[in-house]
């Protein structure tokens, strides 16, 4: 990936790769997953646990599976709809309690629908470039860049929003940029989240965010 | 009870056979290190200067590339009117210094040699590594993460990522040492007891990357005795794994 688009398009055999090891994934990840709901012991662990009430969701700004499992509707491949996501929809997955088992419920719902999302791309890719052309051949001025732009944009990544704010200079290239990872947002839920909760919940409400150290401002 | 042991018998073993097995295939469009043949240069032709985005390569001479600085992107080999550079499909590219990354087309690469042997002895069986984000984009982290699953299992060589310093006999370090990072990282070496490694994971960690330059980072690792670079954007799991197991001598017979 690199501004302006992707460095490799995906050929035929590589998506007939792609689609046998997506079987396979779908398979082990649908019976682990079965194991774990039908594990009394770990779903006495999920459920009432770690519980943020869509109130403080909203009010902390949250996104991503975290914000959904809390009952907010927030969803940038739905609010903000651009590129194929103007034409495929993929339904928001959401749930009330805002527990871990929340949590874990609507990032299972996801896994399937991406699961099938992503087979249905690869099933009917369309052909043409992967890439905007680097106007000075150098691939650090990008076609449609201008001089003195500022850029946003959003994608919804599998924690949630990821912002990438852009600046160029008076010569068009690059000057700028800040990514901001749903991270950044979801740290302060997980904060909230654990107060009241036993030390020995703490794995349990800690990966249900699965958060990343690198998406906070390092 | 009896459906998890039967979706373990049907998952089965799946962690690679390497090192006493054959490594594992990497994909045809695996770039290892970029070589270049300045013999075939047209005179006063400076496409893959221009086209590096982090100055890696120097023309003057021999001509050198810096793996340090290298990201492994094939922009410099796309730029090149004549192919005198290719990625070759080696996985293998740790070193012990910092200036034998930067190598002319003729020159080979010193792999990593294992460590003394009273840090042998200390370390060959049992390396507790901290590892500090100082500043990564979460590439390297990830590809350091995958070592930990079923398909790599790091904890059969007796390497395992602590969570404290003090648990820890050195810093696996990734991010190009940005200004916030800077004492968080000193404070993270300060608290690992001694005798302690530091090892570079990945273009940032040792010359800044596509960060270079920048006045919010450090251009990589400078104030602590780096034992071991792994250079890549991010590198792949098998050259961060290939390079832990030269540090500690356990893959001297290869």
């Amino acid at each position: 990936m690199r501004p302006g688009g992707l460095g490799f398009d995906v050929d035929p055999a590589r998506s007939t790769l792609m689609l046998e090891r997506l079987e396979g994934f779908e398979r082990d990840t649908r019976a682990a997953i079965t194991l774990l709901w039908n594990t009394p012991s770990a779903m006495a662990c999920f459920e009432d646990t770690g519980v943020l009430a869509q109130d403080t969701t909203r009010e902390l700004g949250l996104v991503g599976p975290a914000a959904r499992a809390s009952g907010l509707a927030r969803d940038v491949r739905l609010d903000h709809p651009a590129g194929i996501w103007r034409f495929s929809h993929i339904p928001l997955a959401s749930a009330g309690a805002g527990d871990v088992f929340a949590r874990a419920q609507v990032r299972w719902t996801e896994i399937q629908r991406s699961i099938e999302f992503i087979r249905d791309q690869l099933r009917s890719l369309a052909g043409g470039p992967v890439r905007a052309a680097a106007a000075d051949g150098a691939a650090r001025l990008v076609d449609g860049f201008t001089p003195d732009m500022l850029a946003v944009s959003l994608v919804e990544s599998w924690r949630g929003e990821v912002c990438h704010t852009l600046l160029t200079d008076g010569a068009g290239r690059i000057a700028r940029c800040k990514v901001v990872d749903p991270s950044f947002h979801n740290w302060s839920g997980l904060a909230l989240a654990l107060r009241g909760q036993q030390i020995s919940d703490f794995p349990f409400c800690n990966k249900s965010f699965n958060l990343s150290y690198c998406g906070h401002d390092l | 009870m009896l459906k998890i042991l039967l979706e373990r018998l049907r998952q089965g073993h799946r962690t690679i056979d390497w090192p006493q097995g054959p490594p594992p295939e990497l994909s045809d469009r695996f770039r290892g290190r970029p070589r270049l043949d300045r013999t075939r240069c047209p005179a006063e032709c400076r496409a893959c200067v221009v086209a590096c985005p982090t100055e890696a390569i120097d023309l003057a001479g021999l001509g050198r590339i810096d793996l340090g600085r290298c990201i492994f992107c094939p922009d410099c080999a796309e730029a090149c009117p004549v192919g005198a550079i290719t990625h070759e499909a080696d996985y293998r590219l740790a070193v012990r210094q910092r200036g034998e990354l930067e190598l002319t087309g003729t020159e080979e690469l010193q792999l990593a040699a294992a460590l003394d042997r009273r840090l042998k002895r200390l370390f060959g069986r049992s390396l507790k590594l901290r590892q500090v984000s100082a500043g990564g984009c979460n590439a390297c982290e990830t590809d350091i993460n995958v070592l930990g699953t079923i398909g790599w299992d790091l904890g059969r060589f007796g390497i395992q990522l602590v969570a404290s310093p003090r648990h820890a006999d050195g810093l696996l370090i990734t991010g190009p040492v940005t200004q916030i990072m800077a004492l968080a990282l000193r404070k993270t070496w300060d608290a690992v007891p001694a005798p302690k490694l530091v090892i570079a994971v990945g273009a940032c960690a040792i010359s800044g990357g596509v960060f270079a330059g920048r006045p919010e980072q450090q251009d990589g690792v400078h104030d602590l005795p780096v034992d071991l670079y792994i250079p890549g954007c991010p590198p792949h799991p098998l050259t961060i794994l290939d390079g832990l197991l030269r540090l500690l001598g356990r893959l001297e017979s290869a």
